[in-house]
């Protein structure tokens, strides 16, 4: 009889319990999620927001771009996010001509800083008496070999944006500010190319080019970034037992970030009202203390820290709070528009794109529609420039589409209009058929590479499927990459239609690569695997 | 029948009640409640974002006011459909909208003058050079020609003893083609770029050169004043070491953050230009909505505390601001030395020639 009635009570206890999560949930939905879309660099805080998102009962989901990939969702106008977070305010002014972004407050603020090994500063003599380091000093090393740098994409990345600009204004002789004629001039077009193509690596978001850096210690020696994110990847390599990075602030290659936290007006009352409540949340001050110790710099007036603990703000490290930070000069919005577009079609690093295309029997119909507008997105250049993805003089296109065997291969050289236009038609008259094998044609797009990349692009593989693969296997191509002697290729995949990202995870994962939804966030994903070419 | 009667009594006392209820609540107030929509200059975002002034808004005017911000130029100058105000910060952005929309109804609400903020270090070297003074606490920047020449002249701030900020000396401000307080800043250097007297359209074509060069040689500027004066804050002396704004600014933001009064005092100087020129905060109202909203804007509760707690002037005529209201010792009751603005047709012609050349 007792057993019976603890029976009751416990069905009881739980029964109230799963009713309470039940109601908790049903709030969550019923208040609706809060949507963010923010700079990468800000992935760290994201644990802060979370607890205002419980205690308040408000889901919130943030999405992580880069700020001028921000500044273009702005431009468009077509604004599903709630608030925007770029890196720096210059980004919501110049893309928020439909003036739709209020109430924007400076959240934190971290200086883009040359993070370079310690060892290499100090043969460079950058270390003691602290000395001024200028971007021509920076250039030249690069130019001997001395250093290996690495630095976001400039049309997609704040801080890769920050140092392209510096360099700019250091091939243009140091002018008080950037002008249109600058641009033009033969020589500093020369001098950026060749500048550029000596940087090893461009990635499309500061926060995944401080991952990439530790992953890849060995083989650079420097990044530009923030200093926040310079602290950041010190952090993880003294874990690691490796040599920390030593800040350099550039004398003419300054730039601030000031991630303003602005709100998207939807004339959504209840919105507004949650980010009022969150943006007052985090300019709170035990919330404020909290970021600084996160490395990023507070407080109400200016950018120097009266007080900072010193194992975060090393002074070993080259941080001093207390140095007067003067960045430089950005110039006028339209030299800006000119220079990003210039950087995408001519002085970027030419890249050398395969693109595998998966016209097996299971994507017919919504995966095979999905494919080809997306391929019109990139192949047609008029498309592609509305999202900065034009291809440059020098880029190096080749598709190969298959199935269960490879179908057809075909490459252009450059980026004229015509030839890409063919390219299209090409890909919009393909069927799909047959069983699909992912693996042979990530062979053959290896093989093209090593034997047609002589110029040295910058090569990267597009595999675009629904991945599920019915021949070979990741085994065999492994084996097969060794047999042919593959080098270092990222391989990013992006998924379409009934999609099963299993073994595509596999594939990316094992190259640096990434895996992707096509649906969700085609341009994102193209932007993503061109950017880290 | 007792029954039915009594039912009848019943429901004639809760209909009583109800139709009574409708008419008090009629006499009570003569408007209904409505939301009306404009286009401000930001500088104003936080006062009409001030709960105290919404409440009053509300439960006296019935009135919601839901705005968006924008430079006062490219309000004048854009899309005023669906929008029942404008609140630019000035006349001459007034008058630019005249000239496109005959039968204009506006009223000056504030007044604020143009004034420079800088850092303690800047500042302590502008009155070595002698081109700031102090005077009863207050800083006032009696040479505004040999300031206006340095910038000319391009002089470099390590010249002026500031080896700590790259760069050549400028005077930062909004985008003078987009928004009001870059505009009126304008209006004021190039007076100065004209020995001190006021531009006509004989002598602005003198100084369009001069305006133009300085205006490229700053590249990239914010479209906004709240905008420039927070990344002022915010990002520090060596970022921007010195700007032009409205002396609302400050006034706000020391009222908002009281606990930081001593440092800002320390670290942020604010400076009164002599010459300056006044910014007027008129409303221009696009439809009869507005009118409701120009009255309640005049009342004096909102007046007053637009100057106590935002730092705007009054802009109704006859009556004066006390700064004695504010505990602050930097700010003047008069502002005595000011120069008239060019008239609307020069303004125009140097935003037309700062945009195409």
């Amino acid at each position: 009889m007792k057993r019976w009635i603890i029976g009751v009570l416990v069905s009881f206890i739980i029964g109230t319990f799963s009713a309470c999560q039940l109601n908790e949930e049903n709030l969550l939905n019923q208040s609706g999620a809060f949507h963010i879309v923010s700079g990468s660099e800000n992935i760290t805080l994201e644990p802060i927001i979370q607890r205002w998102s419980q205690k308040n009962k408000v889901k919130v989901n943030i999405s992580y771009k880069g700020s001028l990939e921000i500044a273009q969702i702005l431009e468009s106008g077509a604004v599903s996010y709630d608030a925007v977070w770029p890196a720096n305010s210059m980004w919501i002014t110049l893309g928020d001509s439909k003036k739709m972004v209020k109430n924007s407050e400076s959240i934190m603020r971290s200086p883009v800083v040359l993070a370079i090994k310690k060892s290499l500063a100090n043969q460079l003599n950058w270390v003691t008496g602290n000395p001024t380091v200028f971007v021509r000093d920076l250039l030249e090393n690069m130019e001997n070999g001395k250093i290996r740098l690495m630095m976001t994409s400039a049309s997609q990345s704040n801080s890769g944006a920050s140092a392209y600009f510096s360099f700019l204004n250091a091939f243009a002789g140091n002018p008080d500010v950037l002008q249109s004629e600058d641009l033009v001039k033969p020589e500093l077009k020369n001098q950026i190319k060749h500048l550029l193509g000596e940087v090893n690596r461009t990635s499309e978001s500061s926060g995944f080019l401080k991952t990439l850096f530790v992953q890849k210690y060995e083989q650079f020696d420097a990044m530009i970034n923030y200093e926040s994110l310079a602290i950041e990847a010190n952090q993880s390599l003294i874990k690691e037992g490796k040599e920390p990075l030593f800040l350099i602030y550039l004398a003419d290659g300054l730039a601030i970030s000031d991630s303003p936290f602005g709100y998207v007006d939807h004339n959504d009352s209840k919105k507004l009202e949650q980010f009022t409540s969150l943006q007052s949340y985090l300019l709170s001050d035990p919330i404020q203390k909290e970021i600084l110790s996160f490395g990023r710099r507070t407080g109400l007036i200016g950018i120097n820290l009266t007080e900072a603990d010193p194992t975060i703000f090393n002074p070993e490290w080259g941080i001093d709070i207390k140095k007067t930070l003067s960045p430089i000069k950005f110039p006028s919005a339209a030299v800006i528009r000119e220079a990003l577009d210039l950087y995408q079609s001519a002085f970027r690093k030419p890249s050398f794109t395969v693109f595998c295309l998966d016209f097996s029997g299971s994507m017919a119909g919504e995966g095979e529609n999905q494919l080809k507008a997306a391929m019109k997105q990139l192949l047609l250049q008029e498309e592609a420039k509305k999202h900065l993805l034009q291809a440059t003089p020098d880029d190096v296109t080749i598709i190969i589409t298959f199935n269960g065997d490879i179908i057809n291969q075909w490459m252009v050289n450059g980026n004229d209009p015509d030839n890409m236009l063919s390219l299209f038609q090409k890909v919009q008259s393909s069927e799909t058929n047959d069983g699909t094998d992912i693996y042979e044609p990530i062979i053959k797009a290896l093989e093209s590479i090593k034997t047609e990349n002589t110029k040295g692009n910058n090569p990267a593989i597009i595999l675009m499927t629904d991945g599920k693969s019915n021949e070979n296997n990741f085994e065999w191509m492994k084996t097969e990459m060794q047999r042919i002697n593959a080098g270092f290729v990222p391989i990013f995949c992006i998924t379409f239609g009934d999609a099963d990202p299993k073994e595509l995870n596999e594939i990316s994962g094992f190259t640096d690569g990434f895996v992707y939804d096509g649906v969700k966030d085609l341009i994102a994903a193209f932007k993503k695997a061109k950017g880290n070419n | 029948m007792k029954k039915w009667f009594g039912i009848f009594i019943f429901v004639f006392l809760i209909g009583g009640v109800f139709v009574y209820q409708m008419v008090t609540e009629k006499t009570k107030s003569p408007y209904a409640d409505i939301t009306i929509k404009g286009i401000i200059g930001s500088e104003k975002s936080n006062f009409l974002n001030n709960p105290e002034v919404k409440k009053i808004l509300l439960e006296k005017y019935h009135l919601t006011v839901d705005f968006k911000t924008s430079g006062s130029i490219e309000m004048v100058q854009g899309d005023t459909k669906d929008q029942d105000f404008l609140w630019p910060s000035n006349s001459i952005a007034l008058e630019l909208y005249k000239t496109i929309n005959s039968k204009v109804k506006s009223e000056t609400i504030f007044n604020s003058p143009i004034v420079f903020y800088s850092w303690t270090p800047v500042v302590e070297s502008l009155v070595k050079l002698g081109i700031v003074q102090k005077r009863n606490q207050i800083y006032y920047v009696v040479d505004m020609l040999k300031l206006a020449q340095m910038l000319e002249k391009e002089t470099k701030w390590s010249e002026i003893g500031l080896p700590q900020i790259y760069g050549n000396l400028a005077i930062i401000s909004t985008d003078p083609v987009k928004s009001n307080s870059g505009n009126m800043f304008y209006a004021l250097l190039s007076a100065m770029f004209n020995d001190g007297k006021v531009i006509d359209m004989y002598s602005v074509e003198k100084v369009l050169p001069k305006l133009c060069t300085y205006y490229q040689s700053l590249g990239y500027l914010e479209d906004g004043s709240a905008k420039l004066f927070k990344q002022f804050i915010s990002a520090g002396m060596g970022d921007k070491p010195l700007i032009a704004g409205y002396e609302s600014q400050i006034i706000e933001f020391i009222l908002e953050n009281p606990s930081y009064k001593e440092l800002i005092s320390k670290q942020i100087v604010m400076m009164y230009p002599e010459p300056t020129v006044w910014s007027s905060h008129p409303i221009i109202s696009l439809n009869q909505n507005s009118d409701r909203l120009i009255l309640s804007l005049q009342d004096p509760l909102i007046q007053s505390i637009a100057w106590k707690k935002h730092g705007f002037r009054t802009g109704l005529a006859g009556v004066q601001s006390n700064p004695e209201e504010l505990g602050l010792t930097q700010i003047p009751g008069t502002i005595d030395s000011t120069i008239p603005l060019p008239r609307p047709e020069v303004m125009s012609r140097i935003i037309e020639y700062l945009k195409h050349n």
